[in-house]
């Protein structure tokens, strides 16, 4: 290490033995009983979100639902003419010549 | 039926506070807040000291449910008290209101002083602490929120990467390259001023 960097060092020592000194303090009076307050002001909402686990189980109920209703048009779907659905679609699109929609392959 | 508190460990106390018995987190607060508010008042400005220090007990009972008494309560409370700190200066830097201040003659003095220091000893004068002191305040200012938590922890208070790492919630090459750059800044400045 050169000269330069060897008084840098030097900086750096003062810089951290400032840095870990201790700064003689007092709280204001009343400090602990203003944080109390906020405490008791937020006691009862601060655990509800927490308590029921956040949003988690919202979504994966979400998601059980969600995969239901799939599962409901696939026999839906299954059990019902799909050129139907085929061909109200072509209607919605105005599509009667099929060239937006090409027809099933079944 | 007077209890004595006192006897309880901090696990216990949690626990209680946890059931419903919210007034008993005043015994937390009692017995960790100068722990709390000597981290803050490292490294925030003096007259915000107070108010991160009670943002700190705030943001704890908030997250009470997920201390899972892994680390001692005093370490846990202490990562969520530098993470407020850290959050300040990153608030302050986005909303840049960060005033600068300029390094004056006797600084500089100190600077030079210091560096050409050939005993070995530190000068512990109060004037020379309050000039260090104020460096470092200088350097620390120029500095991102990141560069400056990541020097606070690896450079001034000499913790590991891997701690510093934990403590921040950074990943431990994030918190290495973060932890180079900003000595290496830090150099930097402290060169140009000392010329």
């Amino acid at each position: 290490m050169g000269k330069r960097g060897k008084n840098l060092e030097k900086v750096e020592q003062a810089l951290m033995s400032a840095w870990n000194e201790d700064t003689p303090f007092e709280f204001v009076p009343g400090w602990d009983e203003a944080v109390m307050r906020d405490i008791r002001s937020r006691s009862a909402a601060a655990w509800a979100g927490q308590a029921a686990g956040g949003f988690g189980p919202l979504v994966l109920r979400f998601a059980a639902v969600a995969a239901a209703v799939t599962v409901l048009f696939l026999i839906l779907a299954l059990e019902s003419d799909i050129a139907s659905f085929h061909d109200l679609a072509m209607m919605f699109l105005d599509d009667p010549a099929g060239f937006i929609i090409s027809p099933p392959s079944v | 039926m007077t209890r004595d508190w006192s006897k309880k460990d901090d696990g216990e106390i949690i626990e209680m506070v946890l059931a419903g018995d919210t007034e008993l987190y005043g015994i937390l607060i009692e017995r960790h807040r100068d722990h709390v508010m000597k981290i803050a008042m490292k490294r925030v400005p003096l007259d915000e000291a107070g108010d991160l220090a009670h943002e700190a007990f705030v943001r704890a009972y908030s997250s009470l449910p997920r201390y899972g008494g892994k680390s001692p309560f005093g370490n846990w409370l202490a990562v969520i008290a530098v993470r407020a700190c850290h959050d300040y200066w990153r608030e302050r830097y986005r909303s840049r209101e960060t005033s600068m201040n300029e390094l004056g003659e006797e600084h500089v003095r100190w600077l030079e002083n210091t560096a050409s220091e050939e005993s070995g000893l530190m000068d512990r004068s109060m004037e020379s602490r309050r000039n260090a002191a104020e460096v470092l305040a200088w350097a620390l200012e120029r500095m991102s929120p990141e560069d400056r938590a990541v020097l606070e922890l690896v450079h001034l208070e000499e913790r590991s990467v891997r701690e510093a790492s934990e403590i921040l919630g950074w990943s431990v090459p994030k918190t290495k390259v973060r932890a180079f750059r900003s000595r290496k800044k830090l150099r930097r400045l402290l060169e140009g001023a000392i010329g």
